[in-house]
């Protein structure tokens, strides 16, 4: 099980030109409480900038929070990003054993999953070269192998399965249906309506750092798809006394 | 501070799995790789030896000079190099930092053991020329023997003042930009400090002219060092087959003891804040 308490976390900005603490405190999010637990696939959802990213290092206690707590029973694997947690001039392979050892498991354990890590990535031969020489959705198939084979008891993924090409992303859907099997937790961030409403059995709509909807994945996507369509119409008046301008730029 | 020992001990895996990432990195990036270990300390004792023994003719009062030297240069090596090191180890691994969560004191902890690994290779060249020096030009004041047993008390007193220093510099280095140049600085003086080109005796001797003039003033600053009785104990250990002062290397062990404590607490504070700032 898994478990948010109330929390926030903030940013200070240092302005780098006028050499003074600009005590500008941004709080990333704000009275963000919920629970997680087994067997839950939470989908969050919101804007870019809404504070989606900082919720899953918050949960995978990458961030500590300024206020509130966050509790996480079990051991989590997060994939953020797809080049932070890889090192560049290790190979895929050492990367496999890095990786395993950062979430906690020791080498042992790590070789038991080796191959079949290895035959879901479908790299072959190219695990034994540098992640450097790796194209976006290499890197994307090796994390989300390495996350998902070394049985976590959370899951967390920001947004990364939109760079794998069809295939994958159905290998990898199949893979997190497996794990919501095996009654694991799972948090998924994604701006895939399709992928949320086919894999996700809870919803969070993120806006400003403040919980807008929480709870069956219908009601929450239909709210914040409304309000998104909302708001491009709005955007979209605003720009309509710009448009003159820009056609006659274009022509 | 119990649950930062557990909390590291636990952690001693991803320790090992860093450890063995340096090393192989140390390889990767240069073309030379490891060897560079060895050529830098048998270039600077060649650069010293010729300068300082033959220029300037001060190393004939410690025979042979060469020898004498290279305990001190690479010793200075592998500590000077893992505290510049440590200034940027957490920077550098901001990828990580922000991927995974983990005690973040394997960091500065996991380069001082792989450093300390490289020492090892240092120490080659330095057995050979000393060998050299005994068996071949048979220098009366080299004494390879039974002496050789108290080095890993001192390089449990090296490792213990390294690795205090390392966690201490690689969380300041988070927070201070300008951390790394400032050491370039204080770390070079610190060599010509340390009996690293000369002996202590050297020191006391210039003052007053006198061998034994009981130690006040300034002086007692100088033997508060520890790379001191670190320097002079590889020294005595290896070429001279003169028992360290024993002393002397408790007292590094101590100051090493509280450092790392220090350290450990300094981390333990400022690790949250690490995410943010890197």
């Amino acid at each position: 099980m898994y478990r948010h308490g109330s929390k926030s976390l903030k940013r200070r900005l240092l302005s780098m030109v006028s050499r003074e603490l600009i005590r500008d405190h941004f709080w990333a999010l704000k009275d963000v409480t919920f629970d997680v637990h087994e067997g839950e696939t939470l989908g969050i959802v919101g804007s870019n900038g809404s504070g989606k990213s900082t919720l899953c290092m918050a949960a995978a206690q990458i961030l500590t929070p300024d206020e509130g707590e966050v509790h996480v029973h079990g051991k989590v694997a997060p994939i953020l990003s797809l080049n932070a947690g890889m090192t560049r001039d290790m190979t895929g392979v050492e990367n496999i054993y890095l990786g395993g050892a950062l979430m906690g498991y020791n080498r042992k354990e790590v070789k038991k999953w080796e191959k079949s890590i290895l035959e879901f990535t479908e790299l072959g031969d190219f695990i034994e070269n540098p992640v450097r020489t790796y194209s976006s959705g290499m890197k994307a198939r090796l994390a989300f192998s390495i996350a998902t084979s070394v049985d976590p008891d959370v899951l967390i993924i920001d947004e990364v399965l939109g760079v794998g090409d069809t295939y994958f992303r159905q290998k990898s859907l199949a893979r997190m249906k497996g794990l919501m099997e095996r009654a694991r937790a799972i948090m998924l961030v994604s701006h895939s309506m399709e992928t949320i409403r086919e894999m996700c059995n809870k919803a969070l709509w993120l806006e400003h750092g403040k919980i807008q909807a929480i709870g069956e994945v219908e009601e929450v996507m239909n709210k914040y798809e409304a309000w998104q369509a909302e708001n491009i119409a709005r955007k979209k008046a605003a720009d309509i006394t710009q448009a003159p301008e820009r056609q006659a730029g274009r022509d | 501070m119990n649950s930062t020992v557990t909390t590291l001990w636990r952690g001693r895996e991803l320790m090992r799995a860093l450890t063995i990432a340096n090393l192989k990195l140390v390889n990767k990036n240069t073309f030379l790789g490891y060897l560079w270990w060895l050529i830098d300390p048998i270039m600077m004792t060649a650069v010293y030896t010729i300068v300082v023994g033959f220029v300037l003719g001060r190393g004939r009062v410690h025979q042979p000079y060469p020898a004498f030297l290279m305990c001190g240069v690479v010793f200075w090596k592998s500590f000077s190099s893992t505290v510049s090191q440590s200034i940027d180890t957490i920077a550098k691994s901001e990828g990580l930092i922000k991927s995974y969560s983990f005690p973040k004191a394997v960091l500065p902890i996991s380069l001082v053991l792989s450093n300390q690994i490289l020492f090892a290779f240092a120490l080659i060249p330095l057995m050979m020329l000393t060998l050299f020096y005994q068996f071949i030009i048979g220098t009366e004041t080299v004494h390879v023997g039974w002496t050789l047993v108290y080095l890993p008390l001192i390089w449990a007193a090296q490792m213990s003042v390294t690795l205090g220093a390392a966690l201490m510099f690689s969380c300041f280095g988070v927070f201070f930009k300008d951390l790394g140049n400032i050491m370039s600085h204080v770390l070079r003086v610190g060599w010509y400090l340390s009996p690293g080109l000369y002996a202590i005796t050297d020191i006391l001797k210039g003052y007053k002219g006198v061998a034994h003039t009981p130690i006040t003033g300034p002086l007692c600053l100088y033997l508060l060092n520890p790379f001191a009785y670190i320097m002079e104990g590889y020294r005595d250990a290896i070429v001279y087959g003169r028992t360290p002062d024993l002393g002397g290397l408790l007292y590094t062990l101590l100051v090493g003891a509280v450092s790392i404590f220090l350290g450990l607490r300094v981390f333990q504070g400022q690790e949250r804040k690490f995410a943010k700032f890197v």
